[in-house]
């Protein structure tokens, strides 16, 4: 049974502030939950599914309790793969859809790690041989870094082109964190964090998050608004693999980025805009090669000189800003992503960085930890 | 020995790794080795996480290998310290922390051996250092 076009996502919101410190956790994930129904046109009574990632404390059963959902939902799904929760729960929630299980699904992120630090996941087995090494996003993605640049020859200067494809989308974003376009010297010279990550290699911590809404293809044409459907989603976990077979050069992505474009039955020629996790530059170049943009060792050549500015390369990526520039929320990029997506398959995106004639864009996500053990989540999403 | 580390969390220990870190006490570096597929393994389980044939048995190893990948990390309250994967000889790639003081001469491929430091009156914890 396939989910290509039995799902569509028909409400979006994100929040605008980046620092929260008068609102509660439960209050932003109301907030954005309302702001994706109203952009929807549907009432809060329409909800029969909710589903969840790991910064909604206590879970969907809590959240849809202080959500006022309780006695209404018939299907809800906690899942936690880090920030790439939010793209698996675009396959999830249309999967649920497709089954029967509801017809109108909320998905919510919302934090502030600016004011208080977010709860740490519940620690695995891996706990004794590896919680007490202060092994931190910066210094665990510069691992990979590292390798990436010893194998293939990866410069900073390339990594650093992302960075600044993502700052000059976010300067015609007034919600986003950082608005200031940035050269590639610029970070090349910002301060070391985990050689060879510089301070402008790693995305911004922010507070607020977002919603999104996923309805039946039925109920979304009632609904007046551009359609997105779904085409396809795919997941793989990758980790150490008791120490074997070890390669930091490549994500999860390797794996569910061809599934999903095979789902959709589409190629990496089809996709006109691609939201890519961007929690380091490091990160979205390894899975520019792993989804098949270019050949591995190879995403160096590729992101340099613009290739990812819309209106100027070949992959417009993360008009938004982007994690590097405009949102990171509860250090979770996988919602911001999604939306984004929505907003270029609508024609919404800033006129300066809309891509003409988007009608096919691309989310990824690398959630837990790149280098240690990661759930990679991919999604094919189309104009209508 | 040299003096005592404050800044490391209570080692979380259980029923299947306390024979690890009691040998830590003593120095001595432990992996598991499984019977039947014959590989050694990291971090340390019963169940062979690579053939699933059989359990695995405690072995010591001579803790020597080499740099897989580092890095440094500047951004640090309590200073600047450097974590990587070493890959094992004959084994696996451990992902470790490096000795409290190495952050300099770190290479790819430069040779290396386990260590256990002192990090509070209970506890050893395990680090790598250049050979
Ligand atoms: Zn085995």
């Amino acid at each position: 049974m396939s989910i290509k076009r039995k799902a569509c996502i028909a409400g979006i919101y994100e929040y605008p502030l980046r620092k929260c410190p008068d609102q509660s956790i439960w209050q932003l994930h109301a907030a954005v939950a309302d702001g994706a129904l109203k952009d929807a046109g549907l009432s809060w009574e329409d909800v029969d599914g909710y589903f969840c990632g790991g910064d909604a404390p206590g879970g969907a059963m809590a959240m849809a309790d202080y959500l006022g959902l309780t006695n209404q939902l018939t299907h809800y799904d906690t899942t936690d793969t880090g920030g790439s929760s939010y793209v698996m729960h675009v396959g999830k929630m249309a999967e649920a859809i497709v089954m029967g299980k509801c017809k109108v699904a909320l998905c919510t992120l919302a934090g502030k790690p600016r004011t208080a630090p977010p709860t740490p996941r519940v620690p695995g087995a891996e706990q004794g041989f590896e919680g007490g090494y202060n092994g931190t996003p910066p210094n665990l993605y510069a691992l990979a870094a590292r390798r990436h640049m010893h194998e293939y020859g990866t410069t900073s200067e390339q990594l650093a082109w992302i960075k600044v494809a993502a700052s000059t989308h976010a300067q015609y974003n007034p919600h986003a964190m950082l608005q200031d376009v940035v050269t590639v010297e610029d970070v090349v010279n910002s301060p070391m964090i985990a050689d060879p990550l510089h301070m402008f290699d790693c995305c911004v911590v922010s507070e607020g998050g977002g919603a999104f809404i996923m309805t039946t293809p039925e109920i979304a044409k009632s609904l007046g608004k551009p359609i997105v459907n779904v085409l396809s989603a795919a997941q793989f976990l990758k980790g150490q693999a008791g120490g074997h077979g070890m390669d930091l050069t490549t994500s999860g992505l390797a794996v569910s980025g061809p599934k999903a474009l095979e789902l959709a039955g589409v190629t990496v020629d089809d996709i006109k805009y691609a939201s890519i996790y961007d929690s380091f530059t490091i990160t979205v170049l390894m899975q520019l090669e792993d989804m098949g943009f270019c050949k591995k060792g190879e995403g160096g050549k590729f992101v340099q000189d613009g290739n990812l500015i819309s209106g100027q390369g070949r992959l417009p990526f993360n008009t938004d800003g982007g994690g590097l520039c405009n949102n990171h929320p509860v250090n979770r990029g996988g919602m911001t992503k999604v939306l984004e997506a929505v907003r270029q398959l609508r024609g919404e995106a800033h006129e300066k960085v809309q891509v003409p004639n988007c009608d096919i864009a691309l989310v990824t996500g690398i959630g837990g930890t790149l280098t240690v053990r990661h759930g990679s989540a991919a999604a094919i999403l189309e104009r209508g | 020995m040299t003096e005592m580390i404050h800044k490391y969390p209570k080692v979380a220990k259980n029923e299947e790794t306390k024979p690890f870190w009691d040998a830590a006490q003593e120095g001595r570096f432990l992996v598991r080795r499984c019977p039947a597929c014959k590989e050694i393994h990291w971090y340390p389980r019963t169940l062979c996480p690579l053939c699933h044939k059989a359990e695995t048995e405690w072995e010591e190893h001579s803790g020597e290998g080499e740099i897989y990948t580092w890095t440094v990390m500047r951004k640090s309250p309590t200073g600047p310290f450097a974590l990587g994967y070493v890959k094992l000889d004959g084994g696996p790639h451990v992902y470790v922390r490096f000795r409290d003081g190495v952050t300099e001469g770190l290479e790819i491929g430069k040779r290396t051996r386990m260590v256990f430091d002192r990090i509070s009156d209970e506890d050893v914890y395990l680090f790598a250092d250049l050979a």
